[in-house]
């Protein structure tokens, strides 16, 4: 029952109302009834009158022409007429208390529905903003479903985003089309936060789906909702990618070149999504890894690049599998169901059709790029694309360095060798020989070694050692360039390189295997390596053989010891109560000075292999070279059992590793590794412009307060001094005085004698 | 040392510009930025002819802020009714001055009741025409959230009904009986009554009687036939027989007379109209005949209608004597 004094509470504007009802809503019912027929009278008379253009319709119907369109700019204006500005507040009031009245207002979400959707063309644009709001805070209050507001949201943005639809000037799509896309996302991300809402996301994907299925450029929704969903985490299954890569192989370049601009960026922006979210703990000992670097060689440039590459590391590593996923952390090119035909499509329709030229060269260079990256991720075989690039693999090419990076990354070990030798071919004439400036040159042959980094056999005999010549260039990047090529040769294949380029490891490995009549390392196509058994195994194996036999079987009870004692933290109580006390201690004692003594002789170690007796470094290291892993691995699982140090060992090593892949040392799986476009060219120094080298003066001027120039900055407030007066007095003023004067016509002797005295003056003074 | 910066800087407009690849060309010192930013322009009408006593141009006086303004408009027309009785200005007039209904200044509403009647008695047939927007704006009123506007409402309706009473119980009799219940009071889904009724009958009675008698009117109007209301019966009876029987095909005598169809008017859909009751169900019915009205009224309001009139005539007063007279209207028609 309600209440009976309520009668002493009149309530005269809508808020007021809404407060008492929303308090009380059985007291006020009536109340409610007499302003929901207020609402469907005011609906009413706008469907009437509103929906016409304005309150003025019917006057203008009524009038001739020329009042007409006066009384027309009226009520086009930006004003909203009270009746419309009524039917805003009434309906914001009735969406806000009709979860009260469920049975009374069952028709009126489908109306605004309907209103909105089939209206929306003649209602004003704070109407529209209004029933959107309202539709969303229905959603929120559970009256109409998410799948019910989303197939309402969608039209309207698909209604307003298309240019041709005869919208008026007045219609406000872009704010509409701002909110809607808001509202979605936000709906999406609400109906996603307490686990994933699959059966809204399936619908919303197949409306997705639905979208790019048209030929017209609507699907850009699709494509926009998608990357910002897959951005913020979540939407992250193939499905989505799948969505993408319907988009990519569309007809509208717009939508296309969203769908690639996805798969080449859309994880990145993800990572760095939730790095700005979460920067939690180091995985591994920095401070440790640190010292090992730079005990090897002191600079300060060395440490600043170890820095860079650690952060990268720890970047890999947060998404790696190391870390707790609340979602699928695959990258959208891994997700892919069918890379080999989106790949074969792809540059079917957009690259080699006839359509090919509706893309600009911009465009077309990250087509090559996501091509090039599938094919190198997936180890693809798409055939075509080498010959494609020959035609813009020429110095002159606008953005060759983007194009070469591409044509890089398109290659690996798969792809028979004399495909890609005509690409190497023509990178090699067009941009390696002496009539071209230097980074072009540099481009070409860093070009060449990323590409026979991934694909050894791609380059002839003849022409390797031809390329390997510009070692003795005179330019810096020429020269390095060069230099790289025969470090990698020297690694993968020596027998290709000259004799004297072998350098003596390689050369002496090369004899010694002629000597002994074995077959060549030579690399052969077709012919597989790849990691079995546990990663990284190798490194273990040679740090163990670097580190000496002496420590190996005297601390691997320690080491077990060593972990059991970082591990049992949670455990402690129970192990306390096994009364072995004392003994736990002094074993943690004993591994801990042990650990010290092992540290030392490591450093010893070291310090001996930088020494004197090369011999013996020479031996390891030939040793530690021949180390593959499977042989690796072989030697360390049938000899010994891992212990936990062990696998704390192997995780710092296989850290360091990769830090030293990135600093450029070893390169052996790169697959995935893109090549960066800015650094093919080799370091260049371009003269400075004037701007420029003025900014860099000015900008070493900042914050020298002491040393500065303390022009116009005074500390005290004075008048100038009648020296400064004198000083800054005009020449031509103090020429003609007689004092200036006659000292021109002084004699000879007198000038002496004045100059003596001021000089001794001066001495007196003490200067 | 000679040449001041400006000067120099005027001399290099005239040098001759080195030309460099990839160097845009570089604008004058005395470059004017023409461009602007605009989303529309707007050009002023050309008005050529100022006739002052153009009343069109008043029209958009209604809508003044100003209460005084607005009532003076009325006035105005009201006095040139007469002159323009048979313009076109009136439809314009009209769909302007219809809102006023819901205004908040009672001189407003009254100036706008004296209006309507001063077109009614030149020409009925102009009010008939906008039967439709009326009765739309008279339910507003009646809903309204302001007790004062809810209480006038059935003034105008029972202008209203003087001039076209025809039109309006046939197209919307339902709507207004509900929307005079409400001003009333007389709730019929919920058991308490609305607050501001409450408070309205507590302080005059004078609303009351007023509303009693627009009700009186409409059920008058409405479920009475015109035998009964004494009129001219034999001629009436047999205009209506002659023209129904013998002029079927003929142009009717009543404005739009097949809207009651829905053909051409924009409505929103109702998902199923069974789910809101009967009263709903009653609003989608077309009450065109007596006997249509007649059931709606004695299956949905009669027994609501009986049991308030006894305790207001039980009250007395004023309203106790219209209640009287309803209560003899209704025995006569229900009987």
């Amino acid at each position: 029952m309600g209440r009976r004094s309520r009668a002493a509470m009149l309530p005269t504007n809508i808020i007021l109302l809404q407060n008492l009802v929303k308090r009380d809503p059985e007291s006020y019912q009536e109340e409610f009834l007499q302003q929901y027929a207020h609402y469907e009278s005011l609906r009413d008379i706008f469907m009437l009158n509103g929906l016409t253009g304005g309150d003025s319709a019917a006057a203008t119907n009524g009038l001739v022409v020329g009042n007409g369109s006066s009384t027309m700019a009226g009520s086009n204006g930006t004003t909203i007429s009270t009746s419309t500005s009524q039917l805003i507040e009434l309906v914001g009031f009735v969406s806000q208390v009709c979860s009260c009245f469920p049975r009374e207002t069952a028709n009126f979400p489908s109306e605004l529905k309907q209103l909105l959707l089939e209206h929306h063309k003649s209602l004003p644009f704070e109407l529209k903003e209004k029933i959107l709001s309202c539709l969303t805070m229905l959603r929120n209050k559970n009256v109409i479903t998410a799948e019910e507001l989303i197939q309402s949201l969608f039209p309207l943005l698909v209604a307003y985003s298309s240019h041709g639809n005869s919208l008026g000037a007045n219609s406000h799509a872009k704010e509409l089309r701002k909110i809607i896309y808001t509202n979605l996302i936000s709906l999406l991300r609400s109906c996603n936060t307490s686990g994933k809402n699959q059966k809204l996301n399936k619908s919303t994907q197949a409306v997705c789906f639905n979208l790019l299925d048209k030929p017209d450029s609507q699907g850009v929704w699709a494509t926009k909702l998608t990357r910002e969903l897959w951005r913020r985490g979540i939407w992250d299954d193939s499905r989505t990618v799948e969505i993408m890569t319907q988009a990519a192989l569309h007809q509208d370049v717009k939508i296309a070149i969203s769908g690639v601009m996805f798969f080449l960026d859309a994880d990145r922006e993800r990572e760095e999504n939730f790095e700005e979210k979460s920067d939690d703990e180091d995985g591994f000992d920095l401070d440790a890894l640190k010292h090992k670097m730079q005990v090897n060689k002191k600079s300060g440039r060395r440490g600043k690049k170890l820095e860079n590459a650690i952060k990268t590391v720890k970047k890999k590593q947060k998404n790696g599998p190391g870390t707790p996923q609340g979602y699928l952390n695959f990258s959208a090119i891994h997700l892919l169901r069918d890379p080999q035909g989106f790949a074969e499509k792809l540059f079917k329709e957009h690259l080699s059709g006839k359509t090919k030229n509706k893309f600009d060269l911009e465009q077309k260079i990250s087509l090559m790029h996501l091509l090039s990256r599938l094919i190198g991720t997936h180890k693809l075989i798409v055939l075509g694309i080498y010959t494609f690039f020959l035609r813009y693999l020429t110095p002159k090419q606008r953005d060759v360095t983007r194009i070469m990076s591409a044509s890089a990354q398109a290659c690996h070990d798969l792809i028979p060798p004399e495909v890609i030798n005509v690409m190497v071919r023509k990178i090699a004439d067009e941009f390696v020989s002496d009539g071209v400036a230097n980074e072009v040159a540099a481009a070409g042959l860093n070009t060449i070694r990323e590409i026979c980094s991934r694909a050894p056999l791609a380059i002839d005999e003849i022409l390797l050692q031809d390329l390997v010549e510009y070692k003795g260039s005179k330019a810096k990047g020429v020269n390095m360039a060069a230099k790289s090529l025969i470090a990698l040769y020297r690694d993968v294949a020596p027998e290709m390189l000259k004799k004297r380029d072998r350098g003596k490891n390689a050369a002496m490995e090369v004899q010694g295997a002629r000597r002994e009549g074995k077959d060549s390392r030579r690399p052969q196509f077709g012919v597989e390596n790849n990691v079995q058994g546990i990663a990284g195994i190798e490194l273990l194996a040679k740090w163990k053989k670097e580190n000496g036999d002496e420590d190996e079987d005297e601390d691997a009870e320690a080491n077990w010891e060593v972990d059991a004692g970082g591990q049992d933290g949670e455990v402690d109580g129970e192990w306390v109560t096994m009364d072995s006390d004392k003994e736990y201690g002094v074993n943690m004692e004993d591994s801990d000075e042990e650990k010290d003594k092992a540290d030392e002789k490591e450093i010893d170690s070291d310090l001996e292999l930088s020494g004197d007796d090369e011999d013996k470094e020479e031996k390891k290291k030939q040793e530690i070279m021949d180390m593959d892993p499977e042989a690796a691995f072989r030697e360390i699982a049938s000899t010994r059992i891992l212990t936990p140090a062990d696998f704390a060992k192997l995780q710092e090593l296989r850290n360091e590793d990769s830090v030293a892949k990135i600093m450029g040392v070893h390169k052996q799986d790169r697959r995935e590794e893109l090549v960066d476009s800015n650094t093919l060219t080799g370091p260049i120094r371009y003269k400075q412009s004037r701007e420029e080298r003025l900014q860099k003066v000015l900008e070493g001027r900042e914050g020298r307060d002491k040393f500065g120039s303390r022009r116009g900055k005074r500390d005290n407030v004075r008048s100038t001094t009648n020296r400064e007066k004198e000083r800054r007095k005009n020449y031509v003023m103090s020429i003609h005085k007689r004092s200036v004067r006659t000292k021109q016509k002084m004699s000879l002797r007198d000038k002496q004698v004045v100059l003596r005295a001021h000089i001794s003056k001066q001495k007196k003074k003490g200067y | 040392m000679t040449k001041s910066r400006k000067q120099k800087q005027k001399k290099q407009d005239f040098l001759r510009k080195k030309l460099k690849v990839g160097k845009p060309k570089e604008r004058a010192s005395n470059a004017t930025n023409t461009s602007f930013v605009s989303k529309t322009i707007s050009i002023r009408n050309q008005h050529l002819d100022h006739d002052p006593h153009d009343l069109t141009k008043r029209l958009t006086l209604l809508k003044h802020h100003n209460t005084n303004v607005r009532k003076e408009t009325l006035i105005t027309f009201q006095k040139s009714i007469p002159s323009i009785i048979n313009s076109r200005v009136m439809t314009p007039l009209l769909t302007q001055s219809i809102p006023l209904i819901c205004d908040e200044s009672q001189q407003v509403r009254q100036g706008l009741i004296d209006l309507i009647d001063e077109i009614g008695s030149h020409d009925a047939e102009i009010l008939k025409l906008h039967c439709n927007i009326f009765v739309l704006y008279i339910n507003m009123a009646m809903t309204h959230i302001f007790s004062q506007i809810q209480a006038d409402s059935t003034k105008f309706l029972s202008h209203l009904l003087k001039y076209c009473s025809n039109e309006v119980v046939r197209k919307s009799w339902v709507k207004l009986l509900n929307g005079v219940f409400g001003v009333l009071g007389w709730g019929q889904v919920g058991k308490n009554e609305g607050a501001s009724v409450v408070q309205t009958k507590k302080r005059n009675a004078k609303y009351i009687n007023i509303h009693l008698n627009a009700l009186y009117m409409l059920v008058e109007y409405g479920c009475q036939d015109e035998r009964a209301r004494g009129v001219d019966s034999d001629t009436a009876v047999s205009f209506e027989d002659s023209s129904d029987l013998r002029n079927p095909y003929l142009i009717p005598d009543c404005p739009q007379p097949f809207e009651h169809l829905k053909l051409f008017t924009r409505e929103l859909k109702v998902k199923d109209p069974a789910a809101n009751g009967t009263n709903a169900t009653l609003l989608s019915l077309a009450t065109q005949d007596i006997e249509t009205r007649r059931a709606a009224f004695s299956e949905q309001f009669l027994p609501v209608v009986l049991k308030q009139i006894e305790i207001i005539i039980k009250e007395g007063g004023e309203c106790g004597k219209t209640a009287n007279n309803l209560k003899k209207l209704l025995a006569k028609v229900f009987d």
